[in-house]
């Protein structure tokens, strides 16, 4: 089989029949891309890199069970997902270090008259300013493409705090991407737990 | 709006709470809030400015998943592909798959504590007994794993021993090389040079990724981990203190 012209379908096929290269070739095709998956929701690249040896080498042995009706990216994609939630969880199971604020020479700034890899690099860079608790959801619901049902699943929480959650962390990107042209003018720009004036009178569905 | 209600009955919200109307637009209100809410917000220019610039943080994010993104580092690279050389090596040679991942991060806290492990991640057996085992002070040494750090003198000294390798284990030990610059009795990278230049490599080619000391198949040596100008291929080389080779090929591909 020529890997080149192969399908990734093929591929995960060739390597459940023994083909000694051909996991490697479906490694290299999807690794950058997954690379960035794991990196956005991990924020630490020894981190992203770990979840994402476990991820593949998972994938690896659980190669035969693929079910060609899904997609290979999808199902890669998930596996990652995975290993990196897994690593959240295990996160938040002990003390917290802390991270950068912001990565190496990612300085978040205006976004006039910017290319659309500045733009990338200015959106990346806001995302990781989230804290944990607001990042993982708009990675997985945002960036990722996953319903709010199946990142509740996946997270182990309700629906309506993972909504709450995307709408506390795209409040506050809409104004570290400047988004809000006055920003100032409500002092209810969310940070963590900032006391709203109208909170009273709402029913929130969080936690349903 | 003098009486507050804008004439729907409704009480004026101006000026917005962005939380508020961030919490309409994820959908998280109550179905008979949201629908009163939205009435206002659609005629309300400031209200709608928001909820556009809530759109706008969406499409932002849903760009992201396309855009171009930074490759994965070359020494986490090499690392991803030694593991998956050695799981490889696993899986074909009719030995038996299945050992549990080699989590690097849990190995490298367990080396920084000077506990001499054996990474048992070949044998049902080993796995039965988690990944690692322990090496009783004055037991044999188990070399069946990736790599074994020899019992020496080092320990406690703060100075990681030489990790005993064996030839067929190379790919899967370099992986653990990233980031790491140890360069044992070859003292520093102007020795280093010296030895890739016997070895006839162009140290201003070959950059260095990962050096540290070994043992390999029981001789001491310097094991360097270097580019090789492809991005998923590098350089192994093992030499001696006096530049005298023990090792020289490639992984990856």
């Amino acid at each position: 089989m020529t890997a080149a012209a192969s399908s990734d379908a093929d591929l995960i096929a060739a390597h459940a029949a023994g083909d000694p290269r051909a996991f490697s070739e479906l490694v290299h095709r999807h690794r950058d891309r997954l690379w960035a998956v794991a990196l956005r929701t991990l924020r630490d690249p020894e981190e992203a890199a770990d979840a994402l040896q476990e991820a593949f080498i998972s994938a690896f042995r659980a190669a035969g069970s693929f079910r060609a009706e899904s997609q290979v990216t999808t199902w890669l994609h998930r596996i990652v997902v995975n290993a990196c939630l897994d690593r959240v969880r295990r996160r938040q199971a002990r003390p917290t270090v802390p991270l950068p604020e912001t990565g190496p020479g990612e300085p978040v700034s205006p976004r006039d008259a910017m290319s659309d890899r500045e733009t990338s690099l200015v959106v990346r860079t806001a995302l990781a300013e989230l804290s944990e608790e607001q990042r993982v959801p708009i990675v997985l619901v945002d960036v990722e493409g996953y319903s709010v049902a199946e990142t509740a699943k996946m997270l182990g929480i309700a629906e309506g705090t993972v909504k709450s959650r995307c709408a506390r962390g795209r409040a506050k990107l809409a104004k570290v991407l400047g988004h809000l042209r006055n920003p100032s003018a409500d002092a209810n720009v969310p940070g963590d737990a900032i006391e709203r004036r109208d909170a009273p009178t709402r029913r929130h569905l969080e936690g349903r | 709006m003098t009486d507050g209600t804008r004439g729907t009955g409704i009480p004026d919200r101006s000026p917005w709470s962005v939380d508020l109307l961030a919490d309409l637009h994820a959908g998280v209100l109550d179905p008979r809030e949201s629908a009163q809410l939205w009435a206002q917000v659609n005629t309300d220019p400031q209200a709608r400015a928001i909820i556009d610039a809530l759109d706008s943080v969406k499409d932002d994010l849903e760009q992201l998943r396309d855009a171009p993104a930074p490759p994965m580092p070359a020494h986490f690279a090499a690392r991803l592909d030694a593991a998956l050389d050695a799981e490889a090596r696993r899986a074909f040679s009719g030995q038996q798959a299945g050992a549990p991942v080699i989590d690097l991060a849990e190995a490298r806290r367990k080396r920084s504590r000077r506990m001499a492990w054996g990474v048992g991640a070949l044998t049902a057996a080993a796995a039965a007994v988690a990944v690692t085992v322990a090496v009783l002070p004055g037991a044999k040494q188990t070399t069946d794993g990736v790599a074994a750090p020899v019992p020496s003198a080092a320990e406690g000294t703060g100075v990681e021993p030489p990790l005993a390798v064996k030839t067929e284990d190379i790919g899967t030990v370099a992986g653990q090389l990233g980031g790491k610059k140890d360069y044992g009795p070859l003292k520093d990278q102007a020795g280093l040079d010296k030895c890739l230049e016997r070895s006839g490599l162009d140290p201003a080619k070959a950059q260095t990724i990962g050096v540290r000391p070994v043992t390999l198949d029981g001789k001491p040596g310097v094991m360097a981990m270097l580019t090789t100008g492809e991005a998923t291929k590098f350089r192994i080389l093992v030499v001696q203190a006096d530049c005298t080779e023990l090792f020289n090929g490639t992984i990856g591909r």
